[in-house]
């Protein structure tokens, strides 16, 4: 189990590291996004918005109308915003749960290998 | 109207609302789902089995396997639906571990849906999954040609389109690979928008390529040729083997299909073949042009399926998962295709493409020779000394004449799409290669004869809603 400040730590941490991704600008230019994150054990939550392809802000709690909603416990949020895990590995796919449109889905997915792989 | 005389005489007749020639899963779904509607049928099928691109086979001791279609996956909801209902055991194929991939020379091995070990090549091949899967999603699927880049994209090769956006060498490599693996053809045999297609048809590309998750996600217990058997099961003697069907006669007042052994008397025709098997039957009055040359265009890919018999899974004590991809060799991709009770190890390996079209000129012993060559260097000694090497070629198979689809080369689906489907008179069409969801796929089997059932219960007004 991590906690939210753990938690916080990666995503603001993820944050700096999308942002420096010259391949995530490129590839995912013009998509903005919501994203609600959820680490289901300790009720922690948070609010990524991705603005023209950039993650612009994290921010505690749920804010605003999510495009996508992120579900999955603490531990394995906090070790795949530290990039400590493939989140194409088959345990991570079925660890996290995403929902949101197909598009969407789609763009996060590459935008969590591309910061994975640091690309 | 008959312009050319058989002598049927000699011939049993038999009647039918609808004669459905092909007992694969199309052909026998149709059945079924007229049947239920209160339409008699008959399927002709030219085999001594029903099942088509499904079929399944004991080896010598024993051991079932699939040489065929094996696989349905998550998103298959047709089929899932199907097997749920007649109550078909699954299970999940083995993909615990690490998989291999060969690439100059050299072994690695990774965890994940994607080789990590070169950063920059993974990039390029998420960027590209990514850029396809955007592209895949502008694409209609029961009208392909009406995409607004239909033009641009069915003028080009997934080749062409490969040159032109995929910069590292490893990863052109990958992408290749995966197209050999989902039409075993070569990329610069398909159109860009057939491929584009293919993929939204599936849902995505990883959709297409994975395990969990994906297209090989599940297998049957006793074989994917279960599912047709059940259904021909249920059919009884609504389905009739070992007729081979050459000429159908249509008019005004009904349909003839005239096999080896019978002629079927129908009011409705469904063709359940795919079209180059389609343009090989005679028609009277003939096809059309546009879709005489549409089976002219659609050829089959090239495969054989191989698999070595092992005393056990040997390749799960090291980990692995039993799956490589390999950019050298005979067998560039393989899986574990051990029965579910592990009571003996199977590898699985495709020979695809090119590769596959070298293969067949190769004799049976240099072809095990070089299957078992790329056994060992994925897996290791032991992969050497199998209980037993099992192939299927199936562009040998009269009755389908390649694998695993009929596919669409450039310019194919602009000026031919509209005649994929589109009903000749009393002739209606069938198979996978018709579906729009899962094309290419048993699914995409099932869905089309439940559209071509649907298709004459229409033609003959006759409501669903008056099924007993």
């Amino acid at each position: 189990m991590a906690t939210a400040a753990e938690l916080r730590e990666a995503l603001d941490d993820y944050l700096v590291r999308a942002q420096a991704s010259e391949r995530v600008r490129r590839t995912l230019k013009n998509w903005d996004c919501v994203m609600h994150l959820e680490a289901t054990d300790i009720g922690a939550t948070y609010t990524m918005t991705v603005k023209d392809g950039a993650v612009a802000s994290v921010r505690d709690g749920m804010q605003g109308a999510a495009d996508l909603v992120i579900r999955g416990s603490s531990e394995d949020l906090t070790n795949i915003f530290w990039g400590d895990e493939n989140p194409a590995s088959n345990y991570m796919q079925g660890a996290i749960k995403v929902l949101g449109s197909q598009e969407d889905v789609m763009k996060l997915d590459a935008m969590a290998m591309f910061i994975y792989l640091g690309q | 109207m008959r312009s050319i005389s058989i002598d049927t005489n000699t011939l049993l007749t038999r009647h039918a609302d609808v004669g459905i020639v092909g007992a694969g899963l199309a052909g026998l779904m149709a059945a079924r789902e007229l049947a239920a509607a209160g339409v008699s049928v008959c399927v002709l099928e030219a085999r001594d089995r029903v099942g088509g691109r499904t079929w399944t086979r004991p080896t010598s001791d024993g051991t079932l396997l699939d040489v065929g279609g094996q696989w349905i996956g998550p998103t298959q909801q047709r089929m899932n639906r199907l097997v749920a209902e007649l109550g078909i055991e699954t299970f999940k194929t083995w993909d615990i571990g690490e998989n291999v991939q060969y690439r100059g020379g050299e072994r690695h091995t990774y965890s994940g849906a994607i080789p990590t070990t070169d950063p920059l090549v993974a990039g390029d091949v998420m960027e590209a999954l990514l850029t396809l899967n955007m592209m895949a999603m502008r694409v209609p699927l029961e009208t392909p040609w009406t995409a607004s880049d239909a033009a641009v994209w069915d003028s080009q090769t997934f080749a062409t389109w490969i040159d032109a956006n995929v910069s590292a060498p490893g990863a052109r490599t990958l992408l290749e690979l995966a197209i050999q693996a989902v039409f075993s053809a070569e990329p610069r045999d398909l159109s860009l928008l057939h491929v584009l297609f293919y993929i939204r048809s599936a849902g995505g590309l990883m959709d297409l390529l994975g395990v969990t998750g994906g297209a090989q996600e599940t297998r049957f217990i006793t074989g994917a040729q279960t599912v047709a058997n059940r259904l021909a099961d249920a059919l009884g003697d609504r389905v009739v083997l070992g007729a081979r069907v050459h000429t159908i006669i249509q008019d005004d007042a009904g349909a003839q299909i005239i096999s080896d052994t019978l002629v079927l008397s129908c009011a409705r025709v469904i063709v359940a073949l795919p079209p180059t098997l389609a343009g090989r039957l005679h028609y009277r009055p003939a096809l059309p042009g546009l879709r005489d040359q549409l089976t002219q265009r659609m050829p089959m890919g090239t495969v054989y399926k191989v698999q070595c018999i092992y005393p056990k899974p040997f390749w799960r004590d090291a980990a692995l998962t039993g799956q490589a991809s390999s950019d050298t060799g005979a067998v560039r991709i393989t899986f574990d295709n051990s029965p579910s009770d592990g009571s003996r190890g199977v590898l699985l390996g495709f020979v695809e493409g090119d590769e596959g079209r070298v293969f067949g000129q190769r004799s049976p012993q240099e072809r095990r020779a070089a299957v078992l060559e790329c056994f060992v260097r994925y897996f290791g000694a032991q992969a050497g000394q199998p209980l037993d090497y099992v192939e299927q070629s199936w562009a040998e198979e009269e009755y389908t004449r390649g694998c695993y689809a009929g596919y669409m080369p450039p310019g194919v689906w602009t000026m031919y799409g509209a005649a994929l489907r589109a009903p000749i008179g009393r002739i209606h069409w069938a198979g996978t290669e018709t579906a729009t969801h899962w094309n290419g796929y048993m699914d995409g089997a099932v869905q089309s004869g439940e559209r071509v059932a649907a298709e004459i219960l229409a033609a003959l007004e006759i409501h669903p809603t008056s099924r007993v």
